[in-house]
């Protein structure tokens, strides 16, 4: 049940941070920037021991091997929970769906665990699991349909069992696909009522349109019409053992678990992939403001463009570039300024991805008051003409790098987080020596590195604005941002 | 004034029998996990818990302090929260470049919100009005004086100090009982966390007060006055407690978050935030002796006080069922809520199985009826929530079209009376009891889940413990103790139905002649 709580930082914002700051590692001692408090001097002063920070690697910390129909196996032991955890993953998702049939990644993904298997309903299946305290769960992304497993260490062979039982023998039942339909319908007549979810939903629609799968939000009718034997298509389209990879972590025996998946995956054959390459995004650039009028106390904005993908070498700067801008929480520029000094916004910060396979979209979002919109706006521009303008400061860019080293070890505090990382690395077509790069790769980051990605990434003056919210008070004053457009207001029917 | 104590107890922390399952696998008992736990109090009645684990080298810190929204008088509602938020402004140390010259701008600019604030209620008395050009010209002095405070301001500069030393999961939060300040740090920055707590429980300075009372009213807007949910949470707990202070929401009423000042902010710190009403709990790669040793030498010196007395809260018998109807543009929500016996009390254990019973996972009795069965809703929800003065048993449930709330609320009460009359299936039982067992597994994965369980459980029950011990005796629960806990306690007389239906939200703009802001139902998430 929900807890009741209140917090200093919005957690959408602070698990951003989180992420972006744990991207990274080392330990250099505090040093303060230009603008010196009393305590800053004491910091300063301080000495802290070197951290031990080993960076795991494949064939020490973690095994890899590729089975003989091609499934790629990563496996740890972890000895420091009685517990299992798995992890399987093949290359699938909404960006090799079609026009005509949007939804069908995520669908496929839920039947998957909900569905059913040859060999028993998905009754029985929720009641094995949950008897054990056990877990599995299925999701789909832009690019990958997952699967993951939960259990206790000493009931490894039965979970194991049902794991593999789910990934190569689903049913696709009839009724949990009508059930999952009704829920998947119902949400989507729900969605308006969650600004958030409605702004992002509206947002990468309007960059991405039509023309790129992950412009293409799934419709109450394209739900409606998705039958079992689109899922099986689907299915057999991308289930196959030399699309899997698949890392398994805990209280086992590493050899005793090899064994144990050769067993249940080993016989699984393989078969030639149609893995088409996915539509690219032809990115645009031009202004332009959308409004979807809702009479609600605070408007939801957000403004952003067309990113880049994770093989842009300029991504590092990038990074830090963002994390200065917005992306750090109260650490960035926007945040001070809209937050901290202005009073406009409780939520307020940008994301600038970097690992996706295609263009990703660079945003800022902030809810105010309605009144307030423009100048939230305005706010938010200056900030990226600012840093496109004039170069940060050393120190600005020297504090972010250090948040990235010091909090490098926060990746390897679990071994099965791990163990996840080297076999997404692998998955994403990163280098295996990714991590052990990457921390120079941020180093080797310049002030004029950052001025530059910044003039070249950052559109201010061709930036698409989102808003919700109540036009009557924020309308007249958004035409100085770009030609004003409404968008119709969708009833839930 | 307690004396130093320190004991180094190892504690076993779980048999994990996962037994009495016949249709599970043959139990193979797992070791037990040990880790060991050392307790150690200040001279000045602070406490601390140090879990040590070397997995990796880093730890997690909990710092709570036994106060939340539940400690707030009427009229000054949301000033726990408001002040969590100013813990983070910085201090004499921290935060500026020159104290000396910038705090007496503060007081300087505290009085003129005062005047301010005394000019606008004047529109509250009868027949007042307040001096349109007299708020004008204070407004504008108070800007002044606000701009030429600014100039000796390091913004956010704790956050900064601690995110570039490497901290993750930064953040506080507050609730009803607690205001808990939260962060991981690598292993080698422990004295920079006791440099940097302790120096806020010494020397916090309120900087920024009125901006961030804006902020806050920002962060109500995003939670309640925009969002259905909480809506719906805030009416509801509003009707269900009448006595008990868990009826204002943690975050405040919008006329009294308002108007909150820096003085009482203050004054509410000097009363709660004492070393003597504050816990901590470190979890991770740590020497317990040398963070003792830390510890003594960073808040040892911090003097203790006498905190307000704890006030008699009890609610009274509830004279009968009480129904509110939310109206709001959103699609409909059903909320019900059961009075239930406060933390600690023997019955919660049922109450806790009986939650897990009718709302844990997709073999759950509501999720299998409503969700699957009959197609009446997307999700079902059910659970207790136990205070420190009073609980309550929720049941939550979002209906599908065209299925209404009347069709939700009849087919929730059908299970009920099945809860009330048939006993639980051994199976069930021995489900709900190895999910337990799970969650006390996997609860100690991380070192700040763990610290804060521990924390939590400390602050609430007096006993750190409780977050291990709870479990035992949920397992101890029998068939019997779950029907006779939901027929005490499911009754219809001592519920709360909120139901959320398609409508206008409240007018967001006060009426005239009112300034200050709305007088209209608002909610919290």
């Amino acid at each position: 049940m929900p807890r009741r709580l209140s917090r200093v930082m919005p957690l959408p914002l602070l698990v951003a941070a989180i992420l972006l700051v744990s991207s990274c590692a080392s330990d250099a001692p505090s040093t303060h920037g230009p603008r010196q408090s009393p305590g800053s001097e004491l910091v300063r002063r301080m000495t802290f021991s070197p951290l031990q920070v080993t960076i795991p690697r494949v064939g020490r910390e973690v095994d890899r091997r590729v089975l003989g129909n091609g499934i790629i196996l990563y496996l740890a032991e972890d000895q420091s929970l009685p517990v299992l955890d798995v992890y399987a993953v093949f290359r699938a998702g909404s960006l090799y769906e079609t026009a005509a049939r949007p939804g069908v990644a995520q669908f496929t993904a839920s039947q998957l665990r909900n569905g059913g298997t040859t060999r028993r309903t998905a009754e029985a299946l929720n009641e094995e699991l949950e008897v054990l305290g056990a877990s599995i769960e299925a999701s789909a992304s832009a690019e990958a349909i997952s699967l993951s497993l939960s259990a206790l260490a000493k009931d490894t062979d039965q979970a194991m069992e049902l794991l593999a039982e789910v990934i190569r023998q689903p049913a696709f039942d009839g009724k949990p696909l009508e059930i999952f339909k009704g829920r998947v319908i119902e949400d989507l007549r729900r969605l308006a009522d969650n600004p958030a979810r409605l702004l992002a939903r509206e947002f990468t629609r309007t960059l991405y349109t039509e023309a790129h799968p992950l412009g293409r939000p799934l419709t109450p009718a394209q739900a409606e019409a998705i039958q079992a034997e689109h899922l099986r298509d689907y299915y057999r389209r991308f289930f196959h053992p030399n699309n899997m990879m698949l890392a398994v972590v805990g209280d086992f025996r590493r050899e005793e678990m090899a064994a144990r998946i050769q067993t249940l995956f080993g016989d699984w054959p393989s078969s030639p992939l149609d893995l088409p390459a996915p539509p690219e995004v032809q990115p645009r650039f031009e202004r332009g403001v959308y409004i979807i009028p809702r009479n609600l106390a605070q408007a939801s904005l957000a403004l952003g463009h067309f990113g880049i993908n994770r093989f842009n070498p300029d991504r590092y700067a990038i990074e830090l570039m963002d994390a200065i801008l917005g992306g750090s929480g109260f650490s960035s520029r926007i945040m001070e300024r809209i937050r901290t000094e202005e009073g406009l916004a409780y939520s307020v910060g940008t994301m600038f991805p970097t690992s996706t396979r295609d263009i990703s979209l660079f945003w800022a979002t902030a809810q105010t008051k309605n009144e307030n919109v423009p100048r939230a706006v305005a706010a938010i521009l200056e900030e990226m003409r600012r840093i496109q303008r004039q170069p940060v400061s050393q120190d600005e860019l020297d504090r972010a790098k250090e948040a990235l080293v010091n909090s490098f070890v926060f990746r390897f505090t679990s071994r099965f987080g791990i163990v996840v990382q080297l076999m997404t690395q692998e998955f994403n077509g990163y280098p295996a020596d990714y991590l052990d790069t990457l921390l120079d790769r941020y180093r080797a980051v310049t002030v004029a590195d950052v001025q530059r990605v910044a003039g070249e990434y950052l559109h201010p003056d061709a930036s698409t604005i989102l808003i919700i919210g109540d036009p009557t008070q924020f309308e007249s004053g958004m035409r100085t941002f770009g030609p004003v457009h409404r968008l119709p207001v969708e009833s839930p029917g | 004034m307690r004396y130093p104590r320190h004991s180094c107890v190892p504690v076993i922390l779980l048999a994990l029998l996962l037994t009495q399952s016949r249709p599970a696998a043959p139990a193979s008992v797992p070791e037990d996990i040990r880790l060991p736990f050392s307790e150690h109090t200040l001279k000045n009645g602070m406490r601390f818990l140090i879990v040590e684990r070397h997995d990796s080298p880093t730890f997690a810190a909990y710092l709570r302090f036994q106060v939340g929204s539940a400690n707030e008088t009427p009229g000054f509602t949301g000033l726990a929260h408001l002040l969590e938020h100013m813990m983070f402004k910085g201090t004499t140390l921290f935060g500026t470049l020159d104290p000396g010259r910038e705090l007496p701008l503060l007081d300087k600019i505290d009085a003129l919100h005062q005047s301010l604030q005394a000019e606008k209620a004047k529109g509250h008395l009868p027949g007042g009005k307040p001096d349109a050009a007299a708020v004008a010209a204070l407004e504008k002095e108070t800007a002044v004086l606000e701009a030429e405070a600014k100039q000796f301001i390091v913004h956010n500069e704790l956050w900064e100090i601690y995110r570039r030393n490497g901290a993750v999961r930064l953040n506080a939060s507050t609730s009803y009982e607690g205001t808990q300040y939260f962060v991981s740090f690598p292993g080698n920055r422990l004295e920079l966390w006791a440099l940097l707590e302790s120096d806020r429980m010494r020397n916090p300075v309120f900087r920024e007060f009125y901006t961030e009372r804006e902020v806050v009213q920002e962060e109500r807007r995003e939670r309640v006055d925009t969002s259905p949910r909480g809506q719906l949470w805030e009416a509801a707990l509003a009707t269900a407690f009448v006595a008990l202070p868990y009826r204002h929401p943690v975050i405040g009423w919008p006329s009294e978050l308002e108007n909150l000042t820096r003085l009482q902010a203050r004054e509410f710190f000097r009363a709660y935030y004492a070393p003597n009403n504050a816990l901590a709990v470190l979890v991770g790669d740590l020497d317990p002796a040398e963070v003792i040793r830390t510890v003594e030498r960073y808040f040892g010196s911090i003097p203790a006080q006498p905190t307000p007395p704890p006030l008699p809260r009890e609610e009274p018998p509830q004279p009968g069922e009480r129904r509110i109807r939310i109206e709001f543009p959103a699609e409909p929500q059903l909320l019900m809520l059961y009075r239930s016996p406060p933390i600690g009390h023997p019955d919660t254990h049922a109450l806790t199985v009986l939650g897990s019973l009718l709302g844990d996972g997709r073999s759950s009795r509501l999720y299998k009826r409503l969700v699957e069965e009959r197609r009446l809703v997307t999700s079902v929800a059910a659970g207790p929530w136990f205070l420190r003065y009073g609980g309550l048993f929720l049941i939550q449930a979002t209906p599908r079209a065209s299925h209404t709330l009347e069709e939700v609320e009849a087919a929730i009460e059908e299970e009920i009376r099945r809860a009330q009359s048939e006993l639980p299936t051994p199976r069930e039982l021995t489900k709900v009891r190895n999910q337990m067992e799970v969650s006390v597994v996997r609860g100690l994965a991380s070192n700040g889940g763990l610290a804060s369980q521990l924390g939590e459980a400390w602050s609430l029950t007096g006993d750190w413990r409780f977050a291990f011990e709870e479990r035992k005796m949920i397992q101890a629960v029998t068939a019997e103790d779950v029907v006779a806990a939901a027929k005490r306690y499911l009754s219809p007389r001592d519920r709360t139905v909120a139901w959320l239906v398609r409508g206008q939200a409240p007018p967001s703009f006060p009426p005239v002649g009112r300034p200050g802001s709305g007088l209209q139902p608002w909610e919290s998430n």
